[in-house]
């Protein structure tokens, strides 16, 4: 038995074919699947989306297992070699292939693969100490809270209030936005920031933005613009119910967003390029009643992820031998 | 003691960024209008976030009266502090002057002025310079929302408010 690729190269290889099949579909359906996600409340629109990002990688993983499914299912000691199924067949299995081959388009393949993930692996890795290192310096210039762990009052003229960090949030708020607002707003902006807090959002965008890399550039980009909004509409939920008052919230957010305008520039030069369309959203969002949370579509989704799960199984004997046609790998 | 005894301050400074800035400078001379500021991105640890501290809240100070008010509380000697100083001076972020035998320094950066800088490297490392917002804020750090349109939005929370009230009454 010959093979171009070994395991390793012939799994990634398949890897590469799911996603980018899933990348299309995703393209293709996110557009119809948007409309009913706008109907969900913003913490499940949110999770929604965090798992739509996910899904290219998700599709490749999973029809990789599927693939290797019968090898597996034999190397647990459950049903029969099957490898002696189908004679004219060389094989995906963890029992007989050789996990690398050694030829040169292995190599190559391997190689762009290994050093892609290093340079990205690198860059995020960077990104995340330097972001540690500047959060941990701003907390120690910042004025801590005495009450509250991990806020800080910011000295600064420019407005804002900001939750960063990944694996333990901080809250910086600057004293501009404690100067220029009132008790109530203050009070609703926090409860906003210590919503993100809780919940970790700057963690799940992390995970968005890493895991959403193979998406079609322009689905991802709206997959994540999404995905910011549920999440900030989310925080704008818990802090309409800690106020009580849903247009209390919005009118906060469009005098923040006046303040920062009012500087005859945006809170910061060098930020991400977003419109101004989140705020708009986001205040048209709470003029509107605030969503029911329908926990029975989560439990739904979760049954029909098991099935398709359960479904691919019971067909891992055709991913596996569908897998090895599309390699084109025969015995010789 | 100085790396740069009997050069400019534009010399000096430019000595003091790193080896392997100056490098980077003299592969890509056009990172040189670049300010340096921008090039020398400081980090800076316990000790020295207190020596900085103290050369704001006390104005410019030698390097015995700053052991004796920020070392002597820590167990660290003179020495430390000296050198704590001169990587404050390598980051620009206190200039120093010689008096007698002594050099004297001087915070170079206000407070706020370091802390718009690290909430800039907040804002822009978080973002990574992509169109992705990943940051968690109260409103848009970017948000270029224009006055007719934040009218407009007041103007619909009023209408509601207006609304609402007048069904309760």
């Amino acid at each position: 038995m010959s093979l171009e690729l070994g395991l390793v190269a012939a799994s990634a290889v398949i890897f590469l074919v799911a996603a980018a099949s899933a990348s299309v579909l995703s393209s293709a359906a996110f557009p119809f699947a948007l409309s009913p996600l706008c109907r969900l409340d913003p913490a499940m629109r949110a999770n929604f989306l965090l798992a739509w990002s996910s899904l290219p990688g998700l599709a490749g993983a999973l029809v990789v297992c599927l693939t290797l499914a019968p090898s597996i299912i034999h190397g647990l000691g459950f049903g029969l070699d099957h490898c002696h199924s189908h004679g004219h067949h060389a094989h995906l299995c963890l029992v007989h292939t050789a996990l690398f081959s050694g030829s040169t388009p292995e190599r190559l393949l391997l190689g762009t693969i290994g050093v892609s993930l290093l340079a990205w692996a690198t860059v995020v890795g960077t990104r995340l100490r330097r972001q540690r290192q500047v959060l941990e310096m701003l907390l120690a210039l910042g004025s801590a809270s005495n009450v509250e762990p991990r806020h800080s009052v910011i000295r600064s003229r420019r407005p804002f209030a900001i939750t960063a960090g990944w694996l333990e949030p901080a809250i910086l708020i600057s004293s501009r936005l404690l100067e220029d607002l009132m008790p109530a707003e203050v009070s609703t902006v926090l409860a906003h920031e210590q919503a993100h807090q809780r919940r970790r959002d700057g963690l799940r965008l992390l995970a968005a933005e890493s895991v959403s890399r193979l998406h079609w550039p322009t689905t991802r980009r709206r997959i994540l613009g999404r995905l910011s909004l549920a999440i900030e509409q989310a925080c704008d939920e818990v802090a309409a119910r800690h106020s009580g008052d849903r247009l209390g919230v919005a009118a906060t957010i469009v005098k923040l967003s006046r303040l920062g305008a009012g500087e005859g520039h945006s809170a910061f030069s060098t930020s991400p390029a977003f419109t101004g369309a989140d705020t708009a959203d986001r205040v048209q969002g709470l003029l509107q009643p605030a969503l029911v949370a329908r926990p029975g579509i989560a439990l739904a989704a979760l049954v029909l992820g098991a099935l398709l799960t359960i479904a691919g199984l019971a067909t891992g004997d055709w991913w596996h031998h569908s897998a090895e046609s599309l390699l084109s790998l025969h015995l010789d | 003691m100085p790396l740069s005894v009997g050069f400019s301050r534009d010399v000096e400074n430019r000595l003091t960024i790193g080896f392997s800035q100056r490098i980077l400078l003299a592969t890509f001379p056009l990172l040189r209008k670049l300010p340096v500021s921008t090039l020398s991105r400081p980090y800076l640890g316990e000790l020295e976030l207190a020596v900085l501290e103290q050369l704001w809240r006390g104005g410019a100070l030698d390097v015995k009266t700053m052991h004796r008010r920020v070392g002597t509380s820590r167990g660290i000697g003179l020495n430390t502090i000296q050198s704590t100083l001169e990587r404050l001076f390598r980051k620009q972020l206190v200039s120093r002057e010689k008096i007698s035998h002594a050099f004297i320094y001087a915070p170079s950066v206000r407070r706020e002025e370091l802390m718009e800088r690290l909430i800039e490297e907040v804002v822009e490392t978080f973002s990574d310079g992509s169109t992705e917002p990943m940051l968690t804020a109260f409103v848009d750090l970017a948000a270029r929302v224009d006055a007719e349109n934040l009218s407009r939005l007041e103007q619909l929370i009023a209408e509601r408010r207006a609304r609402t009230e007048d069904d309760d009454s």
